[in-house]
């Protein structure tokens, strides 16, 4: 690793304050991915803004939902209470990722931000959270240099490669994210993550689909879809969404979503796999979210 | 120049044309020779920059780069102090801020127990306990357990007895090379704590009831973060089972019968090709 200037921030000001003076600081939270990086010298660091001190760790019921801190580890968050009972989805897909020693390392913050897909790039992005969190309709909430907050929806989180595929979010430097709102839950009850692997544990996802239903008898209030490993950032299936409203939980029904929402896929010349790949993970989420499978 | 800490330093051992050339290009960072000296130190660089010390020339070669370039930046020669505790003892490190704790136990402490395998996060025999929770120590900063409780496999047993997860690996054969044993044993003391806590897992059926019971399946996926190349998979998932619940993991081998080899034999000594 390059030498670097370290230091141990005690509040989210103090951090923003440091990493924001200097053009190629940069925070360190869990390390398990910047440390890894750095080892290779694919990333570098001036100064390290290490926020293990940082008090940015509650989970706590939020304006009707629950407001999930930056800071809290991956584990800790996968399984508090609020979350296991009350977004499982969301708890499920962090489970799936990674390992149980990364997991335990790992932040939420340091959870969101993808690599972008263009002329320029096509890698997709590794996080399974933000999927589900695409799923979950998040915000995130996030501290800038001049000590205000934004609020940013997770659609709009990730932004759009175009010319600039290095740049991956829309954070500018300095900003950091100080929580991850979740609204008031509905898919307690029907939800499931799917992650198809090359092996069984502890890789990315190939493709994996978060799904949600909201049910009434055997008809489909509410439905929410997102998927993992086709885009740039998390793909919020709308066509799917929008074809099963209304309709009944069926595997037929299902099958017409997911073929309503790969119609728009765009395969390279390597992975045409995922477009049959992903009508079928789309199917069967859907029917292990519903409890049929 | 005897330092005491390094047993068998060769003093008068000449560098190697690799070691020359490393050390050319490490002469390229322009410290003052106390500041080169102490990074050499905080690094862990051990009997190699033992071996430079006492090459004249690199001695010439660090002051003449001194005194010709410019003020070096802040970052290079600066350490961090870190201060914490592994199995149960208290230690004070003065590191530089790159050093990961995989290196600073190994080298500073000489807590060799815990094994360095791909130093990427991605195999698991680096793993340490860390305030009780399970991390890797490759990705972790030695900086960043400041002030924490650190658990190494060589803290696992007591004075008098091994503890029961390593009886339970010997017992049930867990291990061949043994290599990625240490990090096997860190790995599921903490999962049986896990388990205590109630925590969940991918594969658990519903993440509103955790399970207080493990199924084989789900100590598969909870030590799947510990890879093993010598395939002794089913005996450590054997030992774990044992341990968290008292009762034998499914056997799915057997020993062939006397009939069985029988057939087998028959049919061997008919194959023409």
């Amino acid at each position: 690793m390059r030498p670097f200037n370290y230091f141990r921030a005690t509040t989210g000001e103090e951090a923003v304050k440091t990493v924001s003076s200097q053009p190629k600081a940069r925070y360190l939270g869990g390390g398990t991915n910047l440390l890894d990086l750095m080892k290779d010298n694919v990333e570098s660091a001036s100064d390290l803004v290490d926020l293990t001190r940082v008090p940015l760790t509650e989970i706590t019921e939020y304006n009707g939902g629950v407001s999930i801190s930056a800071l809290a580890k991956n584990s800790d968050t996968a399984n508090h209470e609020l979350i296991r009972t009350r977004y499982p989805l969301l708890s499920h897909a962090m489970l799936g990722a990674a390992s149980a020693q990364i997991r335990n390392m790992a932040t939420n913050g340091g959870n969101l931000p993808i690599f972008g897909a263009s002329d320029q790039c096509v890698a997709v992005h590794p996080s399974d959270m933000a999927v589900a969190l695409a799923a979950l309709d998040a915000k995130i909430h996030v501290l800038t240099p001049k000590g205000t907050v934004r609020i940013i929806p997770i659609a709009d989180f990730h932004r759009l490669p175009g010319d600039h595929p290095e740049s991956d979010n829309t954070l500018q430097h300095g900003e950091l994210i100080a929580r991850i709102e979740l609204p008031p839950p509905r898919f307690m009850d029907h939800s499931y993550y799917l992650k198809v692997r090359d092996r069984t544990i502890y890789a990315f996802a190939l493709i994996s689909v978060a799904a949600a239903l909201e049910l009434d008898g055997n008809t489909i209030k509410d439905v929410r879809l997102a998927m993992g490993g086709v885009a740039h950032k998390p793909w919020r299936a709308h066509q799917v969404e929008k074809a099963l409203i209304g309709k009944k939980a069926t595997e037929q029904n299902f099958a017409a979503g997911a073929e309503a929402e790969m119609k728009a896929a765009q395969p390279l010349a390597h992975n045409g796999y995922k477009v049959e790949l992903g009508k079928r993970a789309i199917v069967r989420a859907l029917l292990r979210a519903n409890g049929t499978v | 120049m005897q330092d005491p800490r390094i047993p068998d330093a060769k003093a008068d051992v000449p560098l190697s044309d690799d070691e020359n050339a490393l050390l050319r290009e490490m002469l390229q960072s322009g410290l003052p020779r106390r500041d080169f000296l102490k990074m050499m130190a905080g690094a862990s660089a051990g009997v190699f920059a033992y071996q430079l010390l006492t090459e004249k020339q690199v001695l010439a070669s660090t002051l003449a780069l001194a005194q010709s370039t410019g003020a070096p930046s802040a970052a290079e020669g600066a350490t961090v102090a870190v201060e914490f505790t592994v199995n149960g003892v208290s230690r004070n490190l003065e590191v530089d801020p790159r050093v990961v704790l995989l290196d600073a136990l190994r080298e500073k402490l000489a807590l060799t127990g815990t094994k360095k395998g791909c130093d990427h996060g991605q195999c698991g025999a680096c793993t340490v306990i860390v305030d009780g929770k399970r991390v890797l120590s490759c990705l972790t900063l030695a900086a960043q357990v400041d002030g924490k409780a650190v658990t190494t496999v060589e803290g696992l047993a007591t004075e008098e007895q091994l503890h029961p997860m390593q009886e339970a690996f010997i017992e049930h054969d867990g291990f061949q090379c043994g290599y990625c044993t240490p990090g096997q044993l860190c790995s599921a003391v903490a999962l049986l704590d896990e388990a205590k806590r109630g925590e969940c897992s991918y594969v658990t059926p519903d993440m509103k009831s955790p399970p207080t019971q493990l199924s084989d399946d789900e100590i598969r996926e909870r030590m799947s973060g510990n890879i093993c190349r010598c395939a002794a998979y089913p005996q450590i998932l054997a030992a774990i089972q044992s341990i968290h619940s008292s009762r034998k993991a499914v056997q799915t081998w057997g020993f062939a019968s006397e009939e069985k080899l029988a057939e087998i034999r028959k049919e061997l000594a008919s194959e023409t090709v």
